[in-house]
């Protein structure tokens, strides 16, 4: 067990900048996230980190050992980590047993404990009684708990997943989310998992790195990345949000107030700026609203004033498009206040945060 | 109600083409084969094992039935050798140039193994040998140091010409294969060579065996290498020690009981290794399992490269380039024996097989018509069982898969035999030494290729495509007009061409069936080679290589093109 440190982790495939100038600092024990859209570097820094693609530049440290460098490198095999794919990997000429047991066979394990450690971490996955069996006859779900048994089972320095979960159905999705959790909690062990699903990584993880375009745009929580994106693209990625263009008017600390642009009359909100603290009033940017951080209400009480244009019953909300000034707005609201379609309402922001472009 | 009564005509239709089918596939394929076996066993008239006996107590019948034995184990011993290594640099490896590498490694595939065969006895026959006569030179002694009239020099040939099916199955696998399976076991922790034996040598263990197999099976069907090296040493394996027996006794029946033994031997030889194969196969209880990468994991080959790249020029060298050479030079000469200068050659044994000799002649003849009538005929007949197989419920057509893949896995010389047990006579009905017990026998033996390809085009549609045509209004004939002929076009020209190339130089079945007057070209180029005419032969074979060459690219033309029609 161990912590994993990325210093200005640059790769290059030929002329393209798969990833560039990644620094990422995961504790002993962390669970961390790495999110982003197809194509963002995050599985090529998951890869860096396993030692499966030498960096460009940049220093990785695995429990405080210097693994990746410009003159060292430490190749996979020798790098004590447990690595999950998204198509599980179990090697099918293996029974269970076998696939589990071979990290340790390599390490040349006495043979009883072989058993002893084999049997006790599939019984920490819930495939105790699977010996003997070859993956074939394996449902998708138990091959990825073998995956995870073999990850675990020489106590790595740090299990990497790769989309671990994509393939399975949704409803078994969600069960093994709860049971990545219970093994983290179990194991203690430093976790680092690749998804594209922000869902995902934002019930699993301590701590979430959003990627885009090989860089990273945020590192936080995931209730700071939710409500404090660092910038559009985060703000975007993660759940729903309202843009409107805007002008900064007043500020004061993490505080100001900003005028919308594009509206024919002067409209004027209150907004925070966790990430825009040197910007100064004057300065245009984006106003960033959640759906669900919208009210809906009589037009005589809202600070804005638009129409219903379309609407959704989702079951547990109702999802609006209100049209105000020519711009959609999409709101989300308590099933129980039905509008009619047409009808002018007026609209409360809860929380609106300041980004600049 | 209209539909009610369609749906009745069409099954009956349907229920028709397959009778006729079955009737077809029986009396073409599975009477001629049973009659062999049943000959086979007949001894003056009564059921005896007398002719085994007879087999294996005289020296001269069971060494060839042990030389194929040690032939098709040696050959499939090199030619996985060479088959793997090759696999694994193009499919795994940094080499450079991969693509033409890749092209270069099947032209043997591409070549008749008989006509290899007259390339090599070119290259290392004693004394005459151009490789020999150049170390002779070199080293300015009198004794040839290789000697291509051996056991050896058979196999030499043998797996030269047959390591691609090793190379096909294991580039395949090798390139289908999930990486990440290597991968995890990189981070399991072990090392390169590790992974090689404990995962990727075991996941490619399938395709080894398949294409060992296909080896096996093709090295001891082989009629020509054995006959053009080994008949002048005397060293007869079981083609050819067949072929002897059916020369011995023409017109008699007194060395067609004896043949028919020995082709039981060989058909038995043939199935011992495909059962030996599948039950190796049927241990291992999964397939390769694609992975949605297609990245391999590529080993740097660093400072080896360009040594082994040096290595394997040298190879394609001497493996392609030297007996292709040869052969091509060869033709031009004025004689055979004159040494390769300017003023040595000319275009004269081309002239003389085109224009002035009308054995050669008749031979080209024969040969385009019975490849073009075969070719027709497999991917008409084919087509229908295909369609049947693939696209119809209807019960029984397993059989006709059976029936239809069958010959393939029977050497030819079984097959030609059994040609002759079936159509001369036998039936009221005398086809021999004419051009049609060629026709017969070559539809039997190839209808596969047909069979296969247009299976596999078939495949490829979708029901909904069909369901599609119905539900907008086509009657089952239209839809199969307007639907099913189009998509599979290219997978016709591909299955006529795939017919057409093997058939217009076919030496195994067409050696034991041609009459005066039916001659093919492959027994030509056998005969005249046999005659000592070799610059003569070498016309006739450049010519078929060329030809081949032509047809291969013009199949690869078509199947790339049938890839992205249809889906």
């Amino acid at each position: 067990m161990g912590n994993v440190i990325l210093k200005n982790v640059v790769k290059q495939f030929g002329d393209v900048v798969a990833v560039n100038d990644v620094n990422i600092d995961i504790k002993d024990g962390e669970i961390v996230s790495f999110l982003g859209p197809s194509g963002c570097g995050k599985t090529t820094t998951l890869r860096m980190i396993a030692g499966l693609d030498r960096p460009t530049d940049g220093e990785i440290y695995l429990d405080d050992r210097l693994v990746s460098s410009k003159d060292e490198f430490v190749p996979p095999e020798a790098r004590n980590l447990g690595m999950v794919f998204q198509n599980y990997a179990i090697w099918p000429h293996m029974t269970v047993f076998h696939n589990v047991a071979y990290p340790l066979k390599l390490r040349k394990v006495p043979k009883q404990d072989i058993r002893d450690k084999v049997s006790h971490t599939l019984e920490l996955v819930g495939m105790a009684g699977f010996e003997k069996r070859y993956p074939s006859q394996l449902s998708g779900g138990q091959q990825q708990r073998v995956a995870l048994a073999r990850a675990l089972v020489m106590e790595p320095t740090a299990m990497l997943l790769d989309e671990p979960l994509s393939n399975l159905d949704a409803k078994l999705r969600e069960h093994m989310r709860f049971e990545i959790m219970e093994l983290h909690k179990k194991t203690n062990i430093t976790v680092i998992y690749v998804t594209h699903d922000q869902s995902e990584a934002m019930v699993l993880s301590d701590k979430i790195v959003v990627m885009n375009q090989g860089s990273i745009q945020q590192i936080g929580d995931a209730v700071s990345v939710y409500h404090e994106p660092a910038n559009k693209f985060v703000a975007d990625f993660i759940g729903l949000a309202n843009f409107i263009n805007c002008k900064l008017t007043k500020k004061e600390n993490h505080e100001g107030e900003v005028v919308l642009l594009g509206t024919s009359t002067e409209r004027v909100l209150k907004c925070s700026l966790p990430h825009s603290q040197d910007a100064s009033p004057g300065e245009q940017g984006v106003v960033f609203i959640r759906p669900e951080n919208i009210r809906l209400v009589p037009p005589e009480e809202g600070s804005l004033v638009g129409r219903i244009r379309r609407k959704a019953f989702l079951g547990n909300v109702i999802e609006y498009w209100v049209e105000i000034d020519g711009q959609e707005w999409r709101v989300e609201s308590n099933p129980e206040l039905n509008y009619d379609l047409d009808t002018e309402v007026g609209l409360q922001i809860k929380e609106a945060v300041f980004l600049r472009d | 109600m209209k539909n009610t009564k369609e749906t009745k005509r069409r099954i009956s239709t349907q229920h028709l083409i397959f009778t006729g089918a079955i009737f077809v596939l029986v009396v073409l394929i599975a009477v001629p084969l049973a009659l062999v076996l049943y000959k086979s066993f007949m001894v003056d008239g009564t059921l005896s094992v007398g002719n085994y006996i007879e087999v294996f107590s005289t020296k001269s019948n069971y060494l060839p039935f042990f030389n194929t034995l040690k032939l098709g184990a040696l050959t499939v011993i090199f030619s996985t050798l060479i088959g793997i290594i090759l696999a694994w640099l193009v499919a795994r490896t940094d080499i450079p140039f991969k693509g033409l590498l890749e092209t270069i490694f099947l032209i043997p595939y591409m070549i008749p193994p008989f006509i290899g065969a007259i390339a090599w006895t070119q290259l290392l026959s004693p004394r005459v040998g151009y490789i020999n006569k150049f170390f002779m030179g070199v080293f300015g002694t009198h004794h040839a140091p290789f000697n291509i009239y051996s056991m050896l020099g058979i196999v030499w040939v043998m797996a030269l010409y047959n390591y691609p099916f090793v190379f096909i199955t294991v580039r395949g696998a090798l390139e289908r294969m999930d990486p990440s399976l290597e991968e995890v076991a990189r981070v399991s922790g072990a090392g390169r060579f590790r992974v090689m034996r404990d995962i990727t040598l075991p996941l490619v263990t399938p395709a080894i065996v398949s294409g060992m197999l296909l080896v096996f099976i093709f090295t001891i069907a082989n009629f020509g290498i054995p006959a053009i090296i080994g008949m002048r040493s005397r060293i007869y394996v079981l083609t050819t020690q067949i072929y002897r027996y059916m020369q011995m006794y023409t017109g008699g029946f007194g060395g067609v009981k004896l043949a028919t033994a020995l082709s039981t031997l060989l058909m038995l030889t043939a199935g011992a290794g495909l059962v030996l194969s599948r039950w190796i196969l049927s241990r291992k209880k999964y397939t390769i399992i694609a992975g949605k990468s297609v990245r391999p994991n590529v080993v740097e080959l660093g400072r080896w490269k360009y040594p082994i790249l040096g290595v394997l020029a040298v190879f394609i060298f001497i493996t392609i380039v030297a007996p292709l050479t040869s052969v091509f030079l060869t033709s031009f000469l004025k004689a055979w024996g004159l040494a390769i200068k300017p003023e040595n050659l000319s275009l004269k044994n081309y002239r003389y097989i085109l224009f002035g000799y009308d054995y050669t002649r008749m031979a080209i003849k024969n040969s385009f018509l019975l490849a073009l009538s075969a070719a027709i005929a497999t991917t008409l007949l084919g087509s229908i069982i295909a369609y049947i197989v693939v696209k119809t419920r209807l019960k029984g057509r397993r059989i006709l898969d059976f029936l239809a893949t069958l010959p393939y896995s029977i050497p030819g010389t079984v097959v030609a035999i059994a040609m002759i047990l079936a159509w001369t006579g036998q039936f009221g009905i005398n086809l021999y030494n004419t051009f049609w017990i060629i026709l017969v026998a070559y539809v039997a033996r190839y209808m596969f290729f047909a069979f296969r390809n247009v299976s596999a085009s078939l495949e490829q549609i979708h029901p909904s495509l069909e369901e599609a045509a119905r539900v907008s209004g086509a009657t089952w004939l239209r839809n199969f007009r307007d639907i099913i002929v189009p998509l599979v076009r290219p997978g016709l020209v591909a299955s006529f061409l795939l017919v057409f190339m093997p058939t217009l130089r076919e030496l195994t079945i067409s050696v034991f069936l041609v009459g005066p007057k039916t001659t093919t070209i492959g027994v030509a180029v056998y005969n005249l080679q046999e005659e000592g005419l070799y610059q003569i032969s070498a016309a006739l074979a450049s010519l078929v290589i060329v030809i081949v060459f032509l047809g291969n690219y013009l199949v690869r033309k078509v199947t790339k093109v049938g890839t992205k029609t249809s889906f």
